[in-house]
């Protein structure tokens, strides 16, 4: 298989989702559609490997469309990697997806939740083809408004909120990068990413600096990053879950490559701009992780556990900038250009597992029809399978051997550590570093408290649901086979992660030159943390069955001390997080209420409670909601000019007319 | 071949040894405590009986219930397996890298905290709740202690860190030591993060875990503990003294048996160790748990900056910058107190540490020993003992129940006075003047002092308080002093010391004034204007 073998499998690729859209929309021919729409990703997926595999030091144009604002569709390293992550992950949320929406066929308008999916894929995997900011952006717009109609799909007054709130957010970021492309191409929007380098360089450094920061608000806010992030949580969960999966999981992706792709290719940024990207970096974790921990809400603690992961991998991505800001010597660019590599593959990881935690939010709602954790439990006994992949997800989130997330986190800790010694960067650099390895630490334990919450109240112990659907694990066959690929996917990648990292570290350096490929900085085999660890589990298995041979047990209830115990004395989400939620109470708002009356007057002992405690978002009351009052006061203001007739305001027109004339003239 | 040889020997010597851990803490302390106590080897009959036992599994549980056992004792027999414990240079030494060994431990801890709320009890979800939170906050802290390790070793496996003789060779890695002992007390569920013997108390978390298992999954989850237990033991001794473990390559049977009796001994010595601190010391207060781990983490973080400074001046050893910071450490721990008492304890460690960067100096200053050496004796004399003594006769009048609380949590304040240090770090290198002195570590050390007792006078409400902020500020000015003037006469320095000697009196005899006159030694008790 040749070149030519590649562009065939893209153009067969894009033409097969166009297709399989279209005949959704038709509304007849459902099922083909989705089965197309799935082959087509597993010919994406194939494409891409084969692509990774043999020519990944190639870059293929596939057509020049210079008719077509000079659209000329190019596949390089970098997208690759997203085009094969997309298409293998999209491949499995299509086969979730025809089976998911089977069940909610009377909450979402199958054909057209159907076509916006295929469309919304279609998008992201444009971007990243996409050689001039025109096709970005149109390929972007795409992407944001079909997941717009995406998140209002239930058409509830609440999912219509979450949606306005979220198309606010996606055309502020889409305008600022508009503003910042408008910017690096001096007022064009057809110049060739190739010249991205040249462009930074040719604007005067305040510009170069204006346009970092409108990319980085832009990148920021489409990837959650605090304090842009009061859309995400409240858009994620109210998409159907396996859209939640695809906007979580892969469009996120789409942000970071955007910021890969366009910011690593500035030169000459001030240092503080690395500094920055720390900062909100850090930021988006720290809060992330915590907000994932307090939250009671299943998908919502996806989505905020999806901010923390972009903020793991924007914190890499700052910390790769701000080092080489400092700094031009070669062990620091090497460690840099590794740094890059890891966020990637972190990427790739989050990508993996939370496609899958979302996915199975979307099994374990279907059963118990509400997303608050308070009232699940118990699921463990009924979909064993389903569990048993939905824990491997929970693993796979948290940094823990011998997932991939582990490996991305520990080479970036290892970097910098090894960057620590580097004393030509001085002490401040030190210092920075020293507080992003305790607080990567802080969040890496917090996102596995999170992580073990959600599993345990939501799968463990007594059920709590007022009426849980108790069919049989097989009818859900085609929604807990995607989650155990992916789980399984996230193990093996594990298990590669040497080699893989490998790959990707010599593509890096080779984008800075460097010829000999970086070099690892720790001995260590990722395969054999998952062999000795496998074994030692078959060791404990073999010498327990060996000592304790017969089967002597017997079924009791819990111990109880003497009275019988229901589901309403476990512990909840909300016990469970409450240590965690009293350590930090400080960067975390509550609002809780504990009223006690007496039932009858003349007994004070008697008494009725009621408790109402409710999480509130600190950013919405410190920053969100003063700058709506500021924007709400000035349009006060501004009514003075409205009088509402007409006249008037053709008076204004005219008086703009004449102004402008005096000042052009 | 002698490399799996020796790991093989290795974790069945852990293996084996285990119980016999956890008997030996148990007997020791019984007999510390007035008991006879039973026979250190009883945990292996216990173990034999539960193996032979019906197991009750509740009807609420499920499959993760099952899998619990198994997999927490994996984990821990794999960590036995890695680890340095015996010999170094084993089979899976290249696994031993620090982040793998926390993970591994990590996943033990999901599980027991899974196997927790399986059962659906509020006693289990609670141990779990705990276990979780402390697992969670511990994880930093490992990080913290074994990144300072590593960057001083210039190794990521913990083979390659009990390899070297660390403690000896950087005396600063002592810090990462200690807070490395906080560490493996809260992993291993000991004094004073949670209490092992209390059964059906508020105050378990690790018990109230297991409180279902029964028969031989009770077996494993114990043994799993022991072994983890063991595991900490070794590790701690041997990052102590290196020269205790044996080489992998090459092990005869005169190195095996040395190996054994090494291994042994240190076992019985840190086990009679812990058995003594869970007999002297109390349990904290769960929700007291963040000062705790604050505390072990701002030790940790302490070894971490000291190891970079001493990296970027470039010398092996600086005592005096080891002593320099530590004085700034007892100053943060004073910082985050609200008793004056403690208060003044940390303040006198404080000064020890400032008389101690002046003896340093003397071995330096060659020509300036006797002035440096008397400047610390009687750092000593006043600051140790006179000044404390002072205040706190003048307080003892009045033993108020309660001492007024400061302004911030103790976890909030340890955090703010981490910030305060690094603000001045930033402003001191813009300023010109730390190329011109010669020891700019300790020109650091001053003006953190200095900053330090300005935030105390400010956070604290205690007019007490106020003035060990006083003190703090006045031995940042000293050390400055020490550094920036070369030789002060003699006659001038003892003045200075007489000075703060004398107005720590008058100031404590003011305040006990204040406080007879106005009934309370609370600053926002003493806003209003009196006649």
């Amino acid at each position: 298989m040749d070149v030519n073998g590649i562009i065939y499998g893209v153009f067969v690729y894009f033409l097969a989702l166009a297709l399989a859209a279209a005949l959704s929309l038709s509304g007849k021919y459902l099922k083909k559609a989705a089965a197309l729409f799935v082959g087509a990703n597993v010919i994406g997926f194939i494409t891409g490997a084969i692509y990774l595999a043999r020519f990944s030091s190639e870059q293929i144009v596939l057509a020049r469309w210079e008719w077509l604002f000079h659209f000329s569709p190019t596949l390089s390293f970098l997208p690759a990697i997203f085009f094969t992550l997309i298409s293998g992950v999209a491949a499995l949320v299509g086969v979730y997806g025809v089976r998911y929406l089977e069940l909610y066929e009377k909450t979402y308008d199958q054909s057209s939740t159907q076509f916006l999916t295929i469309l919304f894929v279609l998008g992201m995997q444009g971007v990243l083809f996409a050689n001039n900011p025109f096709a970005f952006l149109f390929f972007w717009e795409v992407m944001s408004i079909t997941s717009f109609f995406l998140v209002m799909a239930d058409r509830t007054q609440e999912s219509a909120r979450a949606a306005f709130l979220y198309f606010i957010m996606t055309h502020l970021g889409a305008s600022a990068i508009l503003g910042g492309f408008l910017i690096l191409g001096g007022g064009s929007l057809f110049f060739d990413f190739s010249q991205l380098q040249a462009a930074s360089q040719a604007v005067s450094p305040a510009l170069a600096v204006l346009s970092f920061l409108l990319f980085l608000f832009g990148f920021g806010s489409k990837a959650g990053l605090v304090p842009f992030h009061v859309w995400l949580p409240e858009a994620h969960p109210q998409a159907p879950s396996n859209v939640s999966a695809l906007m979580s999981g892969l469009m996120l992706k789409i942000a970071v490559y955007g910021f890969l792709k366009v910011v690593f290719s500035f030169v000459g940024l001030p240092y503080w701009t690395g500094l920055v990207v720390i900062v909100l970096g850090l930021l988006s974790g720290i809060v992330g992780a915590l907000y994932a921990v307090v939250e009671r809400d299943m998908k919502k603690a996806f989505a905020y556990s999806s901010i923390e992961n972009m903020g793991i991998i924007f914190t890499m991505l700052g910390v790769s900038l701000y080092v080489m800001q400092r700094s031009s010597s070669e062990e620091v660019v090497v460690a840099a250009a590794a740094i890059t590599a890891f966020a990637i593959f972190h990427a790739i990881s989050h990508a993996i597992f939370k496609t899958a935690l979302f996915l199975s939010s979307g099994v374990v709602i279907s059963r118990v029809h509400t997303k608050s954790l308070e009232f699940m439990g118990g699921l463990a006994k009924i979909l064993p399978v389903f569990s048993f992949a939905f824990l491997l997800a929970i693993l796979a989130a948290g940094p823990l051997p011998p997932f991939s997330t582990f490996y991305g986190e520990w080479g970036f800790i290892q970097n910098m550590i090894g960057l620590l010694h580097v004393t030509s960067l001085g002490t401040s650099v030190s210092i920075v570093l020293v507080t992003t390895l305790s607080f990567i630490g802080l969040i890496g334990g917090l996102a596995i408290f999170a992580m073990v919450k959600i599993f345990g109240i939501s799968m463990l112990g007594l059920s709590r649901a007022e009426h849980m659907e108790k069919r049989a694990e097989k009818t859900d066959i085609f929604l807990v086979a995607p989650i155990l690929t992916l789980s399984v996917a996230a193990i093996v990648l594990g298990i590669f992660a040497k080699s893989i990292l490998a790959s990707l570290l010599a593509q890096r350096a080779s984008l800075i030159g460097q010829v000999s490929p970086v070099p690892f900085l720790s001995g260590l085999s990722s395969a054999s943390v998952f062999f000795v660890l496998a074994f030692m589990l078959a060791l404990v298995w073999m010498v327990k069955n060996y000592f304790a041979k017969e089967k002597l047990e017997r079924s009791y209830q819990t111990w109880d001390c003497g009275q019988p115990i229901d589901s309403s004395m476990e512990y909840t989400a909300t016990a469970f997080s409450a240590p965690v939620r009293f350590f930090f109470l400080r960067f975390l708002g509550r609002d809780k209420v504990l009223k006690s009356q007496p039932v009858v007057a003349t007994n004070p002992w008697i008494r009725k409670y009621v408790f109402v405690f409710s999480i509130r978002s600190v950013w919405k009351d410190k920053l969100y909601e003063p700058i709506a009052k500021i924007l709400n006061t000035l349009a006060q203001r501004l009514r003075a000019i409205q009088s509402g007739r007409i006249q008037y305001y053709l008076l204004l027109l005219l008086a703009t007319l004449i102004i402008t004339l005096i000042v052009v003239l | 071949m002698s490399q799996l040889i020796a790991t093989l020997l290795q974790a069945a010597f852990v293996i084996a040894i285990a119980p016999f851990m956890s008997g030996i803490v148990r007997m020791c302390k019984a007999r510390l405590q007035g008991r006879k106590g039973a026979s250190p080897f009883l945990p292996y009959l216990t173990i034999a009986t539960l193996f032979k036992k019906e197991m009750v599994i509740s009807e609420a549980a499920s499959w993760v219930f099952r899998a619990v056992p198994f997999v927490v004792l994996a984990t821990s027999v794999s960590v036995a397996f890695i680890l340095p414990l015996l010999f170094v240079g084993g089979k899976l030494a290249s696994l031993s890298d620090f982040l793998i060994v926390g993970g591994i431990l990590m996943i033990g801890s999901i599980f027991l905290v899974l196997g927790g709320l399986d059962p659906g009890s509020a006693f289990g979800g609670m141990g779990s709740s705990r276990e979780m939170t402390l697992a969670a906050l511990v994880e930093p802290i490992i990080i913290m202690i074994f990144a300072t390790i590593s960057f001083v070793t210039g190794t990521f496996a913990i083979d390659g860190m009990v390899g070297q003789s660390l403690i000896w060779a950087h005396p600063y890695l002592l810090l990462s030591v200690v807070a490395f002992l906080f560490v493996a007390l809260a992993e291993n569920a000991r004094y004073p993060v949670d209490n092992p013997a209390t059964h059906l108390e508020l105050t378990m978390v690790h018990e109230a875990m297991i409180l279902e298992y029964s028969g031989p999954y009770l077996a494993m989850v114990e043994m799993a503990s022991s072994i983890k237990l063991t595991v900490f033991a070794l590790l701690l001794s041997n990052l102590i003294f290196p020269s205790t473990v044996l080489g992998a390559a090459g092990v005869g049977i005169v190195s095996i048996a040395t190996a054994f009796a090494y291994g042994i001994v240190k076992v019985v010595i840190v086990a009679a160790l812990l058995a003594l601190l869970e007999t002297t010391i109390v349990k904290m207060r769960f929700y007291r748990m963040q000062e705790y781990l604050s505390i072990a983490f701002i030790t940790a973080l302490s070894g971490m900056v000291v190891a970079i400074f001493a990296v970027y001046a470039k010398i092996g050893i600086t005592y005096y910058a080891m002593f320099g910071a530590l004085a700034v450490f007892f100053v943060i721990f004073l910082f985050g107190h609200a008793r004056s008492q403690a208060m003044l304890r940390y303040y006198a460690l404080s000064s020890l540490a400032i008389a101690g960067i002046a003896l340093s100096l003397s071995f330096i200053k060659e020509d300036e020993k006797t002035h440096l050496w008397i400047f610390a004796l009687v750092t000593i004399a006043v600051k140790s003992i006179l000044v404390p003594r002072i205040i706190r006769s003048a307080q003892k009048k009045y033993k108020d129940v309660i001492d007024p609380r400061s302004f911030l949590r103790p976890a909030s304040s340890y955090f703010i006075a981490v910030v305060i240090l690094i603000a001045t770090f930033f402003i001191l290198e813009n300023t010109p003047i730390v190329g011109l002195v010669e020891y700019s570590s300790l020109l650091y050390a001053s003006i953190a002092l200095v900053a330090l007792g300005l935030a105390t006078m400010i956070i604290h409400r205690n007019i007490f308080s106020e003035i060990i902020g006083l003190l703090v500020i006045e031995n940042g000015i000293a050390v400055f002093t020490l550094v920036t003037v070369q030789s002060l006469p003699l006659l001038v320095e003892l003045g200075v010391f007489i000075v703060t000697a004398v107005s720590v009196f008058i100031l404590s005899i003011l305040s006990a004034r204040i406080r007879e006159l106005h009934g309370s030694a609370d600053t926002e008790q003493l806003r209003k204007l009196t006649e």
